[in-house]
C-alpha cells in the first residue's frame, strides 16, 4: 500500500518552492531589468521591487512571526535587493536570489533586534490562531498552534527548522544562510526536532488545548 | 525470530527517520519505506499536523492577512528611501545659515527703510505709537531656506533665519538654540535661549513657543520672544500673541499689546501689523520630500515613533503638494491608530481619499474603516467598508473589512 499525501505521518512537508526557482535560470528581460534597476533607473527598480515583493515579504513573514517585525524586514530586504541589482547574474532564478537576501535580511534583523522570542510570544498572546478543531480533519489538529512550539525553541535551532522545513533550503545552504558549519546545522535539525516532537507529544498526552480562533 | 526481526527493521526506520531529519538525502527506496511505515504508525500519525503545519509555513505567511502595510505602499516607500539615498547631501548648515544671515540683514534694512521707524523691529525698546501709514510689506529672503529638523535641536547664530514650514520662519536676532517639538494641530517650538522674531503668514496657524519662562501663545500672528535670565518677553508685532508665564516668573510682557509697557501718548487701541503675506513659494534648497519621507521611514524603522509623526507632518508642511505629501498621509493616518488618535487618523485618510492619485486608496479605505469602527460610527463604517469591496473586491483586507462589518 502506498501512503497518500494526507497518510504522511511524520514527514516534514518540504515545500519545493526554492527548488523549483532554483531550477529555473532569469530570464533575458528579467536579466535586463535588474541591470537597469542597478543602474538607478528608477522604472526599472520600481519593476524589481514589485516582482519580488511577495516572495520576500513571505519569507520575511516565514522567520519572523510578529507583523511588524517582518515588514520591517521585508523593506530592508527589498532595499538590499535594489542595492545588490548589480550582483544578480541571473544564472539562478530571480525569485531564488531575491528569497536569499531576504532571508539574510530577516535573520539579521532578529538577531538585531533580538526580539523574536517576545514577538511570537506576542504573537500567541493575540489569540486569533488557525483553528484547532471542528473545521478541519483530526489529523490537521494541533494541541496548540506551532509558532507556539517554534518560539519555545532556542532561536538556532527554530531558525533551522524553518529554513529547511519550510523554506526547503539544503543542509549546506543553511549552513551558508547562518553562516555556520553544516555539522552544525545537522546537530541543530535534530535537536530542534527532538524538541519539537518532544513537546508535541507532552501536550498530544495531556490533551492541552492552546489558544483558539474567535468563532 | 520474527520479533527480532520487526525490532531490527524498526531500528532502521528510526535510522531512515533520523538522517532525514537531519538533512541527508534518502534513497527512493528508503522513502517508500518509511512513508508505509508512516502510515501505519499510530503515535507518528499523531505528530502529522506538526510537519504538515512546519511545511505549510510559508504558504500560510504568504497568505496572512495580519500586515501593517500593503504591498503598494511598501513598494513605495522602498522607492522612494531608494530615491532619497541617490540624492547628494543636503547644502551644509553653515552655508545655508551663513547666506540666510545675510538676507535677513538685508531683509530688515530693507524694511525698515519702507515702513519707517513705526515698522521697524526694535532691538530693545516698546514698540512706538500707531503710524498712520499704510503698510509697506517685505517678505522675509526667500533662498537658500534653513529648514528646522523636527525633534532636533538647531542653533541659529545672529541674523540667521530657519523655515518651520513655507507659512512660518523664525529669525535669531541673538544666538538662539529651539527645537521643533510639533506642526499639528498648533506648530510647537522650545527655545533654550536666545532671542526670535517669529514670522508668520496669514495662514490661520498657531504657534505656541514654550521656554524656561512660559508659554507664548500665537495665531497667524508675528512676534519676538527673547528669554533673558530665565524670563520670557515676547513682543507682538502682528496678530495676536499671548504669554502664559511659568509659575514663579515675572509676568513681562513687552510690545504694543502690553497696557504696561505703551506710551501714553500712543493711541488707545494697539497697533496691529498686518501678517506677513504667504511667501512666494519655497525654492528646493531645504530638505527634500523625498529626503524627508525617508527620514520619516528611518525614525519608524528604529521606532522613534514620535520623531517619524514629526518628520511626516513636516513632509505635509513644507512638500503639501508633492507625491511624497500622499503617501504620507497614509503612513501618518496609520501612526495615528495605533496611537488611538482615531479621529485623526480619519482625517488623514479622507484626505488622502479626497486628493488626485489613489494608489494607496486601498489602504486608506482600510483605514479609515477602522477609524471610524473606533469612533462607533456604524453607518458610515459599512458605508466605507462597501466601497473598499466594491472597488477592491480581492484586497487582502476583504475579510476583516467583513468581519468588522459583522461585529
Amino acid at each position: 500500500m502506498t501512503a497518500s499525501p494526507t497518510s504522511l505521518a511524520w514527514r516534514p512537508a518540504v515545500l519545493a518552492a526554492d527548488e523549483r526557482a532554483r531550477a529555473c535560470a532569469a530570464t533575458d528581460l528579467e536579466r535586463e531589468q535588474v541591470h537597469r534597476a542597478a543602474e538607478g533607473v528608477e522604472d526599472a527598480q520600481a519593476w524589481l521591487v514589485r516582482r519580488v515583493i511577495a516572495p520576500v515579504r513571505a519569507v520575511a513573514r516565514t522567520l519572523l512571526r510578529n507583523p511588524a517585525d517582518a515588514d520591517d524586514a521585508a523593506q530592508k530586504a527589498l532595499l538590499e535587493v535594489l542595492t545588490s541589482a548589480r550582483s544578480f547574474r541571473g544564472e539562478g532564478s530571480l525569485d531564488a536570489w531575491a528569497r536569499r537576501i531576504a532571508v539574510r535580511t530577516a535573520l539579521r534583523h532578529a538577531r538585531t533586534e533580538r526580539r523574536q522570542p517576545t514577538a511570537a510570544a506576542a504573537d500567541l498572546e493575540g489569540a486569533d490562531w488557525l483553528p484547532a478543531e471542528g473545521d478541519t480533519p483530526a489529523l490537521d489538529a494541533l494541541p496548540r498552534p506551532l509558532p507556539y512550539y517554534l518560539a519555545e525553541l532556542p532561536a538556532a535551532q527554530r531558525d533551522a527548522l524553518i529554513l529547511h522545513h519550510a523554506l526547503g533550503y539544503t543542509v549546506p545552504e543553511v549552513a551558508e544562510l547562518t553562516e555556520v558549519g553544516v555539522e552544525t546545522v545537522r546537530g541543530r535539525l535534530r535537536l530542534g526536532t527532538a524538541a519539537l516532537r518532544k513537546r508535541v507529544r507532552q501536550d498530544l498526552l495531556i490533551g492541552a488545548n492552546g489558544p483558539r480562533r474567535r468563532p | 525470530m520474527t520479533v527480532d526481526r520487526e525490532h531490527d527493521d524498526r531500528e532502521r526506520w528510526i535510522g531512515l527517520v533520523v538522517a532525514e531529519a537531519r538533512g541527508d538525502a534518502l534513497s527512493d527506496a528508503d522513502r517508500d519505506e518509511c512513508l508505509v511505515r508512516e502510515a501505519a504508525d499510530p503515535e507518528l500519525l499523531a505528530e502529522a499536523p506538526v510537519w504538515r503545519a512546519l511545511g505549510r509555513l510559508e504558504v500560510d505567511a504568504a497568505a496572512d492577512r495580519e500586515r501593517t502595510i500593503s504591498d503598494a505602499a511598501m513598494a513605495a516607500a522602498v522607492l522612494a528611501r531608494a530615491r532619497a539615498a541617490r540624492r547628494p547631501p543636503a547644502p551644509s548648515r553653515a552655508w545655508t545659515a551663513g547666506l540666510a544671515a545675510a538676507g535677513l540683514a538685508a531683509w530688515l534694512a530693507a524694511r525698515a527703510l519702507l515702513t519707517g521707524p513705526s515698522d521697524e523691529l526694535p532691538p530693545d525698546r516698546p514698540a512706538s505709537p500707531v503710524s498712520a501709514a499704510p503698510m509697506t510689506r517685505v517678505e522675509p529672503p526667500n533662498e537658500p531656506v534653513l529648514w528646522v529638523s523636527p525633534g532636533s535641536r538647531a542653533r541659529l547664530d545672529a541674523g540667521a533665519c530657519a523655515a518651520i514650514t513655507d507659512d512660518l520662519d523664525v529669525c535669531a536676532l541673538a544666538p538662539s538654540e529651539l527645537r521643533l517639538e510639533g506642526l499639528a494641530p498648533t506648530i510647537d517650538l522650545h527655545l533654550f535661549v536666545g532671542e526670535l522674531l517669529v514670522l508668520a503668514a496669514d495662514e490661520p496657524t498657531t504657534v505656541r513657543l514654550a521656554a524656561a519662562g512660559g508659554t507664548i501663545t500665537a495665531s497667524a500672528a508675528s512676534f519676538r520672544a527673547r528669554l533673558d535670565d530665565g524670563d520670557l518677553e515676547l513682543r507682538s508685532l502682528a496678530g495676536a500673541a499671548t504669554l502664559d508665564p511659568a509659575p514663579g516668573s515675572p509676568d513681562l510682557t513687552l510690545g504694543a499689546l502690553d497696557p504696561a509697557t505703551r506710551s501714553p501718548d500712543a493711541a488707545p487701541a494697539p497697533r496691529r501689523l498686518a501678517p506677513r503675506p504667504r511667501p512666494r513659494p519655497r525654492p528646493p534648497t531645504g530638505p527634500t520630500a523625498e529626503a524627508l519621507l525617508a527620514d520619516a521611514q528611518v525614525r519608524l524603522a528604529d521606532g522613534e515613533t514620535a520623531a517619524a509623526l514629526l518628520a511626516y507632518e513636516a513632509l505635509l508642511a513644507r512638500h503639501p503638494d508633492s507625491v511624497e505629501a500622499r503617501t504620507a498621509l497614509v503612513s501618518l493616518g496609520n501612526l495615528r491608530l495605533q496611537q488611538g488618535q482615531a479621529a485623526a487618523a480619519l482625517r488623514s485618510f479622507e484626505r488622502y481619499l479626497a486628493g488626485d492619485g489613489q494608489e494607496l486608496a486601498e489602504e486608506a479605505l482600510y483605514g479609515k474603516i477602522r477609524a471610524l469602527h473606533r469612533l462607533g460610527r456604524a453607518g458610515e463604517r459599512d458605508a466605507a467598508a462597501a466601497d473598499l469591496l466594491a472597488r477592491f473586491p480581492a484586497s487582502v483586507y476583504a475579510p476583516r473589512v467583513r468581519d468588522l462589518a459583522d461585529r
